[in-house]
Protein backbone atom coordinates (compact mmCIF):
# COMPACT_ATOMS: atom_id res chain seq x y z
CA UNK A 1 0.00 0.00 0.00
CA UNK A 2 1.34 3.39 -0.97
CA UNK A 3 1.38 6.14 1.66
CA UNK A 4 3.16 8.81 -0.33
CA UNK A 5 1.88 12.34 0.15
CA UNK A 6 -0.33 13.24 -2.82
CA UNK A 7 0.61 16.12 -5.08
CA UNK A 8 -1.57 19.23 -4.86
CA UNK A 9 -2.52 20.28 -8.42
CA UNK A 10 -3.96 23.81 -8.69
CA UNK A 11 -5.55 25.71 -11.60
CA UNK A 12 -4.32 28.93 -13.17
CA UNK A 13 -6.11 31.01 -15.80
CA UNK A 14 -3.34 33.61 -15.85
CA UNK A 15 0.10 34.46 -14.52
CA UNK A 16 -1.06 36.01 -11.21
CA UNK A 17 -3.12 32.89 -10.43
CA UNK A 18 -0.11 30.69 -11.22
CA UNK A 19 2.04 32.74 -8.87
CA UNK A 20 -0.68 32.58 -6.20
CA UNK A 21 -0.76 28.78 -6.55
CA UNK A 22 3.03 28.48 -6.27
CA UNK A 23 3.20 30.87 -3.31
CA UNK A 24 0.41 29.14 -1.43
CA UNK A 25 1.56 25.55 -1.61
CA UNK A 26 0.64 23.94 -4.93
CA UNK A 27 3.01 21.18 -6.09
CA UNK A 28 1.88 21.50 -9.70
CA UNK A 29 -0.13 24.09 -11.61
CA UNK A 30 -2.23 23.29 -14.67
CA UNK A 31 -2.80 25.86 -17.37
CA UNK A 32 -4.17 26.14 -20.91
CA UNK A 33 -3.22 27.99 -24.08
CA UNK A 34 -5.35 30.90 -25.30
CA UNK A 35 -7.49 28.92 -27.75
CA UNK A 36 -10.07 26.15 -27.97
CA UNK A 37 -7.53 23.38 -27.33
CA UNK A 38 -8.55 23.37 -23.65
CA UNK A 39 -11.81 23.05 -21.76
CA UNK A 40 -11.78 26.62 -20.37
CA UNK A 41 -11.81 28.58 -23.61
CA UNK A 42 -13.07 31.90 -22.16
CA UNK A 43 -12.39 35.41 -23.53
CA UNK A 44 -9.27 36.98 -21.97
CA UNK A 45 -8.38 33.81 -20.05
CA UNK A 46 -5.34 31.53 -20.36
CA UNK A 47 -1.70 31.73 -21.36
CA UNK A 48 -0.03 33.20 -24.45
CA UNK A 49 3.55 32.19 -25.34
CA UNK A 50 5.17 34.86 -23.16
CA UNK A 51 3.01 34.17 -20.09
CA UNK A 52 3.63 30.42 -20.44
CA UNK A 53 7.41 30.93 -20.47
CA UNK A 54 7.29 33.30 -17.49
CA UNK A 55 4.92 31.04 -15.58
CA UNK A 56 7.16 28.03 -16.13
CA UNK A 57 10.19 29.99 -14.98
CA UNK A 58 8.38 31.10 -11.82
CA UNK A 59 7.12 27.61 -11.00
CA UNK A 60 10.34 25.79 -11.81
CA UNK A 61 12.39 28.22 -9.73
CA UNK A 62 10.21 27.23 -6.77
CA UNK A 63 10.56 23.54 -7.64
CA UNK A 64 6.95 23.20 -8.85
CA UNK A 65 5.63 21.63 -12.03
CA UNK A 66 3.55 23.12 -14.82
CA UNK A 67 1.00 20.91 -16.56
CA UNK A 68 -0.77 21.91 -19.75
CA UNK A 69 -4.34 20.93 -20.61
CA UNK A 70 -4.90 20.17 -24.30
CA UNK A 71 -8.03 18.31 -23.38
CA UNK A 72 -10.66 19.10 -26.00
CA UNK A 73 -11.32 17.03 -29.11
CA UNK A 74 -9.96 18.23 -32.46
CA UNK A 75 -12.16 17.86 -35.54
CA UNK A 76 -10.94 16.89 -38.98
CA UNK A 77 -10.79 20.48 -40.22
CA UNK A 78 -8.81 21.89 -37.26
CA UNK A 79 -6.50 19.00 -36.40
CA UNK A 80 -3.37 21.12 -37.00
CA UNK A 81 -4.35 23.61 -34.28
CA UNK A 82 -4.22 20.82 -31.70
CA UNK A 83 -1.00 19.21 -32.93
CA UNK A 84 0.65 22.63 -32.96
CA UNK A 85 -0.32 23.02 -29.29
CA UNK A 86 1.37 19.68 -28.56
CA UNK A 87 4.46 20.81 -30.53
CA UNK A 88 4.67 24.04 -28.49
CA UNK A 89 4.22 22.15 -25.21
CA UNK A 90 7.10 19.83 -26.08
CA UNK A 91 9.34 22.71 -27.19
CA UNK A 92 8.64 24.64 -23.99
CA UNK A 93 9.49 21.66 -21.82
CA UNK A 94 6.08 21.45 -20.10
CA UNK A 95 6.22 18.90 -17.28
CA UNK A 96 3.17 16.99 -18.52
CA UNK A 97 0.34 17.42 -21.02
CA UNK A 98 -3.21 16.56 -20.00
CA UNK A 99 -5.04 15.10 -23.00
CA UNK A 100 -8.20 13.20 -23.88
CA UNK A 101 -8.36 12.59 -27.63
CA UNK A 102 -6.83 9.22 -28.61
CA UNK A 103 -5.63 10.57 -31.97
CA UNK A 104 -3.83 13.41 -30.29
CA UNK A 105 -2.40 11.12 -27.61
CA UNK A 106 -0.99 8.99 -30.43
CA UNK A 107 0.48 12.07 -32.10
CA UNK A 108 2.20 13.11 -28.87
CA UNK A 109 3.44 9.61 -28.05
CA UNK A 110 4.87 9.16 -31.57
CA UNK A 111 6.48 12.57 -32.00
CA UNK A 112 7.57 13.28 -28.43
CA UNK A 113 8.23 10.01 -26.62
CA UNK A 114 9.76 11.92 -23.68
CA UNK A 115 6.71 14.12 -23.15
CA UNK A 116 4.86 13.00 -20.03
CA UNK A 117 1.18 12.31 -20.73
CA UNK A 118 -1.71 12.56 -18.27
CA UNK A 119 -5.15 11.32 -19.28
CA UNK A 120 -7.67 14.14 -18.90
CA UNK A 121 -10.94 13.79 -17.05
CA UNK A 122 -12.49 14.62 -20.46
CA UNK A 123 -11.43 11.15 -21.68
CA UNK A 124 -14.01 9.81 -19.23
CA UNK A 125 -12.02 6.67 -18.42
CA UNK A 126 -13.67 5.13 -15.37
CA UNK A 127 -12.28 1.58 -15.24
CA UNK A 128 -8.76 0.22 -14.81
CA UNK A 129 -9.25 -1.68 -18.08
CA UNK A 130 -9.72 1.63 -19.89
CA UNK A 131 -6.60 2.97 -18.15
CA UNK A 132 -4.67 -0.14 -19.23
CA UNK A 133 -5.63 0.63 -22.82
CA UNK A 134 -4.39 4.24 -22.70
CA UNK A 135 -1.26 3.10 -20.87
CA UNK A 136 -0.39 0.35 -23.35
CA UNK A 137 -1.20 2.38 -26.47
CA UNK A 138 0.11 5.81 -25.56
CA UNK A 139 2.21 5.35 -22.44
CA UNK A 140 0.16 7.64 -20.22
CA UNK A 141 1.66 7.94 -16.75
CA UNK A 142 -1.30 9.37 -14.86
CA UNK A 143 -5.07 9.54 -15.22
CA UNK A 144 -7.52 12.08 -13.84
CA UNK A 145 -10.70 10.22 -12.96
CA UNK A 146 -14.17 11.61 -13.68
CA UNK A 147 -16.25 12.52 -10.65
CA UNK A 148 -18.63 9.61 -11.12
CA UNK A 149 -17.02 6.88 -9.02
CA UNK A 150 -18.00 5.94 -5.49
CA UNK A 151 -15.10 5.56 -3.03
CA UNK A 152 -15.30 1.74 -3.30
CA UNK A 153 -15.03 1.96 -7.09
CA UNK A 154 -12.15 4.40 -6.72
CA UNK A 155 -10.20 2.06 -4.40
CA UNK A 156 -10.73 -0.82 -6.83
CA UNK A 157 -9.52 1.29 -9.75
CA UNK A 158 -6.41 2.51 -7.90
CA UNK A 159 -5.53 -1.02 -6.75
CA UNK A 160 -5.58 -2.35 -10.33
CA UNK A 161 -4.45 0.70 -12.29
CA UNK A 162 -1.18 0.58 -14.22
CA UNK A 163 -0.83 4.36 -13.84
CA UNK A 164 -0.95 7.02 -11.10
CA UNK A 165 -4.42 8.26 -10.19
CA UNK A 166 -5.41 11.89 -9.75
CA UNK A 167 -8.82 12.85 -8.39
CA UNK A 168 -10.69 16.09 -7.93
CA UNK A 169 -10.45 17.38 -4.39
CA UNK A 170 -12.26 20.67 -4.52
CA UNK A 171 -14.27 22.79 -6.93
CA UNK A 172 -17.48 23.27 -8.84
CA UNK A 173 -19.32 20.16 -9.86
CA UNK A 174 -21.03 19.79 -13.18
CA UNK A 175 -23.45 17.08 -14.18
CA UNK A 176 -20.43 14.78 -13.77
CA UNK A 177 -20.38 12.99 -17.07
CA UNK A 178 -17.16 14.65 -18.14
CA UNK A 179 -16.19 14.05 -21.71
CA UNK A 180 -19.64 12.72 -22.51
CA UNK A 181 -21.75 15.81 -21.86
CA UNK A 182 -23.34 17.54 -24.83
CA UNK A 183 -26.17 19.20 -22.86
CA UNK A 184 -25.07 22.75 -23.63
CA UNK A 185 -24.98 22.08 -27.37
CA UNK A 186 -28.77 21.63 -27.35
CA UNK A 187 -29.24 25.21 -26.27
CA UNK A 188 -26.11 27.09 -27.41
CA UNK A 189 -24.88 24.92 -30.28
CA UNK A 190 -21.54 24.46 -28.52
CA UNK A 191 -20.23 21.76 -26.21
CA UNK A 192 -17.20 21.48 -23.90
CA UNK A 193 -15.61 18.68 -25.92
CA UNK A 194 -15.55 20.50 -29.23
CA UNK A 195 -15.44 24.18 -28.25
CA UNK A 196 -13.88 24.03 -24.82
CA UNK A 197 -16.82 25.78 -23.25
CA UNK A 198 -20.29 25.03 -22.00
CA UNK A 199 -22.52 28.08 -21.57
CA UNK A 200 -20.35 30.40 -23.71
CA UNK A 201 -20.45 33.93 -22.27
CA UNK A 202 -22.09 35.43 -25.35
CA UNK A 203 -25.10 33.15 -24.74
CA UNK A 204 -25.43 34.09 -21.05
CA UNK A 205 -27.64 36.92 -19.79
CA UNK A 206 -28.42 37.89 -16.23
CA UNK A 207 -31.15 40.28 -15.27
CA UNK A 208 -32.01 41.61 -11.83
CA UNK A 209 -35.80 41.77 -11.63
CA UNK A 210 -38.32 42.37 -8.86
CA UNK A 211 -38.53 38.57 -8.48
CA UNK A 212 -34.76 38.10 -8.25
CA UNK A 213 -31.87 37.32 -10.57
CA UNK A 214 -32.94 35.68 -13.82
CA UNK A 215 -30.38 33.59 -15.71
CA UNK A 216 -30.91 33.06 -19.40
CA UNK A 217 -29.00 30.84 -21.76
CA UNK A 218 -29.52 31.77 -25.39
CA UNK A 219 -32.77 33.47 -24.38
CA UNK A 220 -34.09 30.48 -22.44
CA UNK A 221 -34.82 31.09 -18.76
CA UNK A 222 -32.87 28.45 -16.81
CA UNK A 223 -33.14 29.80 -13.26
CA UNK A 224 -34.42 32.58 -11.07
CA UNK A 225 -32.72 33.23 -7.74
CA UNK A 226 -34.66 34.93 -4.96
CA UNK A 227 -33.23 38.04 -3.34
CA UNK A 228 -30.63 36.49 -1.04
CA UNK A 229 -30.51 33.02 -2.49
CA UNK A 230 -26.98 31.77 -3.26
CA UNK A 231 -26.40 31.27 -6.98
CA UNK A 232 -24.17 29.16 -9.20
CA UNK A 233 -22.84 29.08 -12.75
CA UNK A 234 -25.39 29.51 -15.56
CA UNK A 235 -25.14 26.01 -17.03
CA UNK A 236 -28.04 24.06 -18.39
CA UNK A 237 -27.42 21.20 -15.94
CA UNK A 238 -27.72 23.54 -12.96
CA UNK A 239 -30.97 25.21 -13.99
CA UNK A 240 -34.26 24.70 -12.18
CA UNK A 241 -37.04 23.08 -14.15
CA UNK A 242 -40.71 22.33 -13.66
CA UNK A 243 -41.51 18.68 -13.24
CA UNK A 244 -44.96 17.89 -11.81
CA UNK A 245 -45.61 21.64 -11.50
CA UNK A 246 -42.70 22.03 -9.10
CA UNK A 247 -39.51 23.87 -10.04
CA UNK A 248 -36.31 22.34 -8.70
CA UNK A 249 -32.79 21.29 -9.65
CA UNK A 250 -33.91 18.34 -11.72
CA UNK A 251 -30.44 17.54 -13.14
CA UNK A 252 -27.74 18.89 -10.83
CA UNK A 253 -27.55 21.25 -7.87
CA UNK A 254 -25.11 24.14 -7.84
CA UNK A 255 -22.57 23.01 -5.27
CA UNK A 256 -18.87 22.30 -4.87
CA UNK A 257 -17.03 19.08 -4.28
CA UNK A 258 -14.91 18.97 -1.12
CA UNK A 259 -12.95 15.82 -0.19
CA UNK A 260 -11.40 17.02 3.09
CA UNK A 261 -13.58 14.50 4.97
CA UNK A 262 -12.03 11.50 3.19
CA UNK A 263 -8.44 12.72 2.90
CA UNK A 264 -6.94 9.99 5.15
CA UNK A 265 -8.66 7.32 3.03
CA UNK A 266 -7.24 8.84 -0.16
CA UNK A 267 -3.76 8.76 1.42
CA UNK A 268 -4.26 5.19 2.56
CA UNK A 269 -5.24 3.95 -0.89
CA UNK A 270 -2.32 5.71 -2.54
CA UNK A 271 -3.83 8.54 -4.52
CA UNK A 272 -1.05 10.28 -6.49
CA UNK A 273 -2.53 13.73 -6.82
CA UNK A 274 -5.44 15.90 -5.71
CA UNK A 275 -6.75 18.38 -8.21
CA UNK A 276 -8.50 21.69 -7.66
CA UNK A 277 -11.08 22.80 -10.24
CA UNK A 278 -11.30 26.37 -11.51
CA UNK A 279 -9.01 27.80 -14.18
CA UNK A 280 -11.79 30.36 -14.72
CA UNK A 281 -11.48 31.62 -11.14
CA UNK A 282 -9.39 34.55 -9.88
CA UNK A 283 -5.95 34.55 -8.20
CA UNK A 284 -7.73 35.22 -4.86
CA UNK A 285 -9.65 31.92 -5.18
CA UNK A 286 -6.54 29.96 -6.15
CA UNK A 287 -4.58 31.40 -3.21
CA UNK A 288 -7.29 30.57 -0.64
CA UNK A 289 -7.98 27.04 -1.89
CA UNK A 290 -4.29 26.18 -2.29
CA UNK A 291 -3.57 27.37 1.23
CA UNK A 292 -6.37 25.33 2.82
CA UNK A 293 -5.59 22.14 0.89
CA UNK A 294 -1.84 22.50 1.54
CA UNK A 295 -2.50 22.72 5.26
CA UNK A 296 -4.96 19.83 5.19
CA UNK A 297 -2.64 17.56 3.18
CA UNK A 298 0.34 18.36 5.42
CA UNK A 299 -1.73 17.82 8.57
CA UNK A 300 -2.97 14.49 7.26
CA UNK A 301 0.53 13.41 6.19
CA UNK A 302 1.91 14.18 9.65
CA UNK A 303 -0.56 11.89 11.40
CA UNK A 304 -3.45 10.42 9.34
CA UNK A 305 -4.95 8.68 12.38
CA UNK A 306 -5.48 11.93 14.27
CA UNK A 307 -6.49 14.00 11.26
CA UNK A 308 -9.63 16.08 11.72
CA UNK A 309 -11.17 18.58 9.31
CA UNK A 310 -10.82 22.05 10.84
CA UNK A 311 -13.92 24.23 10.81
CA UNK A 312 -11.82 27.08 9.48
CA UNK A 313 -10.93 25.09 6.33
CA UNK A 314 -14.55 24.25 5.63
CA UNK A 315 -15.60 27.86 6.21
CA UNK A 316 -13.02 29.22 3.76
CA UNK A 317 -13.92 26.65 1.08
CA UNK A 318 -17.71 26.95 1.48
CA UNK A 319 -17.52 30.70 1.08
CA UNK A 320 -15.84 30.24 -2.31
CA UNK A 321 -18.24 27.50 -3.39
CA UNK A 322 -20.97 27.57 -5.94
CA UNK A 323 -24.27 27.71 -4.06
CA UNK A 324 -22.03 28.26 -1.00
CA UNK A 325 -22.33 24.62 0.01
CA UNK A 326 -20.25 21.49 -0.48
CA UNK A 327 -20.74 17.78 -1.08
CA UNK A 328 -18.76 14.58 -1.39
CA UNK A 329 -20.57 14.00 -4.67
CA UNK A 330 -20.46 10.49 -6.08
CA UNK A 331 -17.66 9.50 -3.67
CA UNK A 332 -20.29 9.29 -0.97
CA UNK A 333 -22.68 7.13 -2.95
CA UNK A 334 -23.53 3.94 -1.02
CA UNK A 335 -24.58 2.03 -4.16
CA UNK A 336 -22.29 1.18 -7.07
CA UNK B 1 -28.30 48.60 -25.36
CA UNK B 2 -29.77 48.77 -21.91
CA UNK B 3 -31.00 51.78 -19.98
CA UNK B 4 -30.88 51.58 -16.20
CA UNK B 5 -32.89 53.92 -14.02
CA UNK B 6 -31.03 55.91 -11.36
CA UNK B 7 -33.93 55.26 -8.96
CA UNK B 8 -32.80 51.75 -8.08
CA UNK B 9 -29.32 52.90 -7.07
CA UNK B 10 -30.58 55.59 -4.75
CA UNK B 11 -32.75 53.06 -3.01
CA UNK B 12 -29.89 50.68 -2.31
CA UNK B 13 -27.80 53.62 -1.12
CA UNK B 14 -30.44 54.37 1.51
CA UNK B 15 -30.74 50.73 2.52
CA UNK B 16 -27.07 50.13 3.06
CA UNK B 17 -26.17 53.62 4.24
CA UNK B 18 -25.56 52.52 7.78
CA UNK B 19 -23.02 49.85 6.94
CA UNK B 20 -20.56 52.20 5.26
CA UNK B 21 -17.04 52.32 6.58
CA UNK B 22 -14.64 55.20 6.17
CA UNK B 23 -11.74 53.77 4.13
CA UNK B 24 -14.07 52.56 1.41
CA UNK B 25 -15.89 55.88 1.20
CA UNK B 26 -12.52 57.61 0.97
CA UNK B 27 -11.13 55.19 -1.63
CA UNK B 28 -14.26 55.24 -3.74
CA UNK B 29 -14.78 58.98 -3.48
CA UNK B 30 -11.20 59.64 -4.54
CA UNK B 31 -11.59 57.24 -7.44
CA UNK B 32 -14.84 58.89 -8.52
CA UNK B 33 -13.32 62.38 -8.55
CA UNK B 34 -13.02 63.37 -12.22
CA UNK B 35 -9.38 64.48 -11.90
CA UNK B 36 -8.35 61.26 -10.16
CA UNK B 37 -10.45 59.20 -12.53
CA UNK B 38 -8.48 60.71 -15.42
CA UNK B 39 -5.17 59.91 -13.68
CA UNK B 40 -6.27 56.35 -12.89
CA UNK B 41 -7.45 55.86 -16.48
CA UNK B 42 -4.08 57.05 -17.75
CA UNK B 43 -2.26 54.61 -15.48
CA UNK B 44 -4.69 51.80 -16.25
CA UNK B 45 -4.26 52.27 -19.99
CA UNK B 46 -0.48 52.12 -19.62
CA UNK B 47 -0.70 48.91 -17.62
CA UNK B 48 -3.31 47.49 -19.99
CA UNK B 49 -1.49 48.51 -23.20
CA UNK B 50 -0.33 44.94 -23.81
CA UNK B 51 -3.94 43.75 -23.76
CA UNK B 52 -4.95 46.06 -26.61
CA UNK B 53 -5.97 43.15 -28.82
CA UNK B 54 -8.48 42.08 -26.14
CA UNK B 55 -9.78 45.61 -25.76
CA UNK B 56 -10.21 45.98 -29.50
CA UNK B 57 -12.63 43.04 -29.35
CA UNK B 58 -14.74 45.11 -26.94
CA UNK B 59 -14.52 48.26 -29.06
CA UNK B 60 -17.32 50.76 -28.49
CA UNK B 61 -18.79 48.98 -25.44
CA UNK B 62 -20.16 51.26 -22.75
CA UNK B 63 -19.89 50.09 -19.18
CA UNK B 64 -21.29 51.48 -15.95
CA UNK B 65 -19.82 50.55 -12.58
CA UNK B 66 -22.28 51.37 -9.80
CA UNK B 67 -21.19 51.67 -6.19
CA UNK B 68 -24.59 50.83 -4.80
CA UNK B 69 -24.08 51.92 -1.18
CA UNK B 70 -22.63 55.28 -2.21
CA UNK B 71 -25.18 55.91 -4.92
CA UNK B 72 -22.35 56.76 -7.30
CA UNK B 73 -21.46 55.39 -10.66
CA UNK B 74 -18.58 55.46 -13.06
CA UNK B 75 -19.28 55.40 -16.78
CA UNK B 76 -16.66 54.03 -19.12
CA UNK B 77 -16.32 53.39 -22.81
CA UNK B 78 -13.80 51.28 -24.69
CA UNK B 79 -12.51 53.32 -27.59
CA UNK B 80 -9.56 52.54 -29.88
CA UNK B 81 -8.47 49.74 -27.54
CA UNK B 82 -8.41 51.97 -24.45
CA UNK B 83 -10.68 52.72 -21.52
CA UNK B 84 -12.06 56.26 -21.32
CA UNK B 85 -14.61 57.97 -19.08
CA UNK B 86 -17.88 58.83 -20.75
CA UNK B 87 -21.13 60.65 -20.04
CA UNK B 88 -24.56 59.33 -19.20
CA UNK B 89 -26.37 57.28 -21.80
CA UNK B 90 -27.37 53.73 -22.57
CA UNK B 91 -24.87 51.05 -21.53
CA UNK B 92 -23.94 47.56 -22.74
CA UNK B 93 -22.79 46.24 -19.37
CA UNK B 94 -23.74 47.12 -15.82
CA UNK B 95 -21.55 46.08 -12.88
CA UNK B 96 -22.85 46.87 -9.39
CA UNK B 97 -21.65 46.16 -5.88
CA UNK B 98 -20.97 47.93 -2.61
CA UNK B 99 -17.85 50.05 -2.06
CA UNK B 100 -16.13 47.48 0.14
CA UNK B 101 -16.59 44.59 -2.28
CA UNK B 102 -15.56 46.66 -5.30
CA UNK B 103 -12.42 47.85 -3.46
CA UNK B 104 -11.57 44.26 -2.51
CA UNK B 105 -12.11 43.20 -6.14
CA UNK B 106 -9.88 46.00 -7.43
CA UNK B 107 -7.11 44.92 -5.01
CA UNK B 108 -7.62 41.29 -6.07
CA UNK B 109 -8.38 40.30 -2.48
CA UNK B 110 -11.71 38.88 -3.57
CA UNK B 111 -12.84 36.37 -6.14
CA UNK B 112 -15.58 37.86 -8.35
CA UNK B 113 -17.34 34.51 -8.85
CA UNK B 114 -17.59 34.16 -5.06
CA UNK B 115 -19.25 37.59 -4.80
CA UNK B 116 -21.52 36.71 -7.68
CA UNK B 117 -22.63 33.42 -6.06
CA UNK B 118 -23.25 35.31 -2.80
CA UNK B 119 -25.41 37.85 -4.72
CA UNK B 120 -23.12 40.71 -3.76
CA UNK B 121 -22.10 41.45 -7.33
CA UNK B 122 -24.47 42.27 -10.17
CA UNK B 123 -23.62 41.78 -13.82
CA UNK B 124 -26.22 42.73 -16.40
CA UNK B 125 -26.01 43.18 -20.14
CA UNK B 126 -23.25 41.72 -22.29
CA UNK B 127 -21.86 38.95 -20.09
CA UNK B 128 -18.95 38.26 -22.45
CA UNK B 129 -17.66 41.84 -22.04
CA UNK B 130 -17.82 41.48 -18.25
CA UNK B 131 -16.04 38.14 -18.37
CA UNK B 132 -13.36 39.40 -20.71
CA UNK B 133 -12.72 42.46 -18.51
CA UNK B 134 -12.55 40.25 -15.43
CA UNK B 135 -10.11 37.87 -17.08
CA UNK B 136 -7.88 40.70 -18.31
CA UNK B 137 -7.76 42.30 -14.86
CA UNK B 138 -6.99 38.90 -13.33
CA UNK B 139 -4.12 38.33 -15.74
CA UNK B 140 -2.38 41.69 -15.23
CA UNK B 141 0.95 40.80 -13.71
CA UNK B 142 2.27 43.85 -11.93
CA UNK B 143 6.03 43.59 -11.90
CA UNK B 144 7.15 46.32 -9.51
CA UNK B 145 10.78 45.32 -9.88
CA UNK B 146 10.93 45.61 -13.67
CA UNK B 147 12.62 49.08 -13.60
CA UNK B 148 15.39 47.70 -11.34
CA UNK B 149 16.03 44.93 -13.82
CA UNK B 150 16.62 47.53 -16.56
CA UNK B 151 19.58 49.05 -14.69
CA UNK B 152 22.89 48.32 -16.44
CA UNK B 153 24.13 44.75 -16.09
CA UNK B 154 25.44 43.17 -13.96
CA UNK B 155 24.20 45.59 -11.29
CA UNK B 156 20.48 45.73 -12.26
CA UNK B 157 19.82 42.01 -12.60
CA UNK B 158 21.81 41.31 -9.43
CA UNK B 159 19.92 43.86 -7.32
CA UNK B 160 16.69 42.53 -8.72
CA UNK B 161 17.64 38.97 -7.87
CA UNK B 162 18.60 40.02 -4.33
CA UNK B 163 15.24 41.77 -3.81
CA UNK B 164 13.44 38.77 -5.32
CA UNK B 165 15.19 36.46 -2.87
CA UNK B 166 14.48 38.76 0.06
CA UNK B 167 10.75 38.89 -0.83
CA UNK B 168 10.65 35.14 -1.24
CA UNK B 169 12.49 34.38 2.00
CA UNK B 170 10.51 36.78 4.16
CA UNK B 171 7.18 36.11 2.39
CA UNK B 172 6.85 39.89 2.33
CA UNK B 173 4.30 39.87 -0.51
CA UNK B 174 2.12 37.31 1.23
CA UNK B 175 2.30 39.27 4.49
CA UNK B 176 1.30 42.46 2.71
CA UNK B 177 -1.59 40.62 1.08
CA UNK B 178 -2.76 39.24 4.44
CA UNK B 179 -2.42 42.65 6.08
CA UNK B 180 -4.59 44.26 3.39
CA UNK B 181 -7.03 41.38 3.57
CA UNK B 182 -7.45 41.82 7.33
CA UNK B 183 -7.76 45.60 7.04
CA UNK B 184 -10.51 45.23 4.42
CA UNK B 185 -12.37 42.29 5.96
CA UNK B 186 -15.31 41.15 3.84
Amino acid sequence: MNHRKPELVCPAGGLPALKAAVDNGADAIYIGFRDDTNARNFPGLNFGPEETARGMEYAHRAGKKVLLAINTYPQAHNWAVWTSAVDRAAELGIDAVIMADPGLLRYAATHYPDLRLHLSVQASATTYKALEFYHQRFGIQRAVLPRVLSLQQLWHTIANSPVEIEVFGYGSLCVMVEGRCALSSYITGRSPNASGVCSPAESVRWEETALGRESRLNGVLIDRHGLNEAAGYPTLCKGRYYTDAQAYYAIEEPTSLNILDVLPDLFHHGIAAIKVEGRQRSPAYVASVARVLREAIDTCAADPARYLVRNQWTAVLDRLSEGQTHTLGAYHRPWH
Amino acid sequence: MLGFPQKHMTKTFMEHGRTLTRPFIAATTIFMDPVFTAIFMGLANRVLARYQADFLQMEGRRIVVEVSDLGKSLRLVIRRGKIAPTRAGPVDLRIAGNAKDLCRLALRLEDPDTLFFARRLVLEGETSVGLQLKNILDSVDLDWLAPVGYLPAPLGPRIRQAIDHAIRNTHADRRLHDLLDRALQP
